[in-house]
């Protein structure tokens, strides 16, 4: 057979495939008919640690659509195509309901799955609008700090080429929450104005300020010198 | 009847992406060894790379990559590296590196290049910068020894890793822009100043991660340098 002659046959074969896939993919059920409980498992959350463990927080009522849209934010999580451009588009004003989903999400996901986690965090930080995304966001820094890649508690590796995107990795929740809040406030001085979403904030930054990494103490630090005294 | 017929056109559809996407591979070949997820992986990352548009760029960036355009990514990666191989590279959490000995055009990855969660544009990131460890004609571009002591901007000592050893004394800084530290920092900078079509998560990660990576620019006047550049004042 020659190299054009093979080349037909892999491609009808990957043709065919992708036809099979679809068909069973179509046969599946609808978005409406999966409960939301069966949707809560990342795609590395089997075999690694949950250092909180599932909390037995009420599962809230989400319209069909919503859970469509967190069924999608699995696929996209599973994907690792941080560029699909359906979370811009299908994440932004999101429901108390849903946001509260997407935190149930947050603690399900294995404690190693660094990007799952810090995806959540940006999409609930991108648009802060109650007490319960602050108390949500200052959970973060409630935590013990991940250590290594391979397992959260594991010995730190110490190889200093790669460290700095390693530290960034490994801190990626931490960092992503406090971007966002920056970027908040430097897009809008009067965000946090609210006497009560003020305090809320501050008290979330100073548990940011005692995370104990650096890179996170200054950018926490940084935000503090942008808020104005009352 | 108007089932199958959806049905039908997308698997048309689909097959003819197929068809598509295998033209669009990467021309780099992949050793025997190297797992097909860890290929995939690689090819939609590059695929990524490959498909950005942007609308300006910095005269750092036009220098090292050109415009900030999927087209000149694809061609300083393509230019570089030929080949890509599976390894360790010597150390347990590595992703991916270049072993000059080994073959300058060769990039290798590891099995941490799918185990780890690391956002894309981290992967990216090491994949550019060990991309420039390729270039002969530059010595593969070596890393400066980071200054005793290495201080970051509010004065504490610089680590390897927050609960690690000093940088300081290692062979993991630059003294230039056009290093593997500086050019994966200039490019990063860039996507998030210019990338058209990326979004908000990617452009937030660009400048999280390149961030990070100028602060192992050891020469204060680089370093400004750089930090003009991204805010056009470059000369
Ligand atoms: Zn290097």
């Amino acid at each position: 057979m020659d190299k054009r002659s093979k080349f037909f046959v892999i491609l009808s074969g990957a043709a065919f495939t992708a036809a099979l896939l679809f068909f069973a993919l179509s046969s599946k059920k609808t978005p409406s008919e999966v409960g939301i409980e069966t949707l809560t498992v990342s795609p590395e959350a089997n075999t690694k640690t949950n250092a909180n463990p599932p909390t037995p927080a009420k599962a809230p009522l989400l319209s069909n659509e919503e859970q469509t849209r967190l069924q999608t934010l699995d696929e996209i999580l599973k994907s690792k195509n941080d560029n699909d451009p359906r979370l811009d588009q299908l994440f932004q004003h999101l429901s108390t309901g849903i946001k509260l989903a997407m935190e149930k999400r947050y603690q399900d996901f294995a404690r190693e799955d660094r990007n799952g986690r810090g995806t959540i965090v940006f999409l609930i930080s991108r648009e802060i609008t109650s007490a319960e995304d602050i108390q949500f966001l200052k959970s973060v820094y409630e935590e013990a700090p991940c250590t290594n890649m391979d397992g959260c508690s594991a010995a730190p590796s110490n190889d200093p080429h790669h460290s700095g995107v390693e530290n960034t990795s490994l801190n990626y929740p931490q960092l992503v929450g406090l971007y966002q809040i920056e970027k908040t406030i430097r897009n809008n001085p009067q965000a946090f104005s609210d006497s009560a979403q003020r305090a809320a904030l501050l008290d979330l930054l100073s548990k940011a300020k005692l995370f104990p990494v650096q890179s996170v103490q200054n950018r926490a630090s940084t935000i503090l010198s942008l808020i104005p005294n009352p | 009847m108007r089932t199958f017929n959806a049905t039908f056109v997308a698997t048309i559809l689909l097959s003819l992406s197929l068809v598509s996407l295998s033209s669009s591979a990467s021309p780099v070949k992949y050793d025997s060894g190297v797992p097909s997820d860890i290929q995939a992986q690689m090819e939609a990352d590059l695929g990524f790379m490959n498909q950005i548009q942007g609308n300006g760029q910095t005269n750092f960036h036009q220098q090292i990559f050109g415009a900030v355009s999927g087209a000149q990514y694809k061609n300083f990666f393509e230019s570089r590296i030929k080949k890509i191989g599976l390894n360790d590279c010597g150390n347990p959490n590595a992703v991916a590196c270049v072993i000059p000995m080994m073959g300058s055009n060769k990039m290798w990855l590891t099995q941490n290049f799918i185990k780890f969660s690391h956002p894309q544009i981290a992967r990216l990131m090491v994949v550019y910068h060990e991309s420039r460890h390729s270039e002969i004609a530059h010595g593969n571009w070596p890393h400066d020894t980071c200054p005793t002591p290495f201080l970051d901007a509010n004065g504490h000592d610089m680590k390897s890793i927050w609960t690690g050893a000093s940088l300081a004394g290692e062979p993991a800084c630059d003294s230039t822009q056009l290093g593997s530290y500086g050019s994966s920092t200039i490019l990063l900078k860039n996507v998030a100043m210019y990338c058209t079509n990326c979004g908000d998560k990617v452009k937030m990660d660009a400048d999280l991660y390149a961030t990070d990576q100028l602060g192992r620019i050891d020469r204060p006047d680089v370093k400004q340098a750089m930090i003009n550049d991204f805010h056009g004042q470059a000369k």
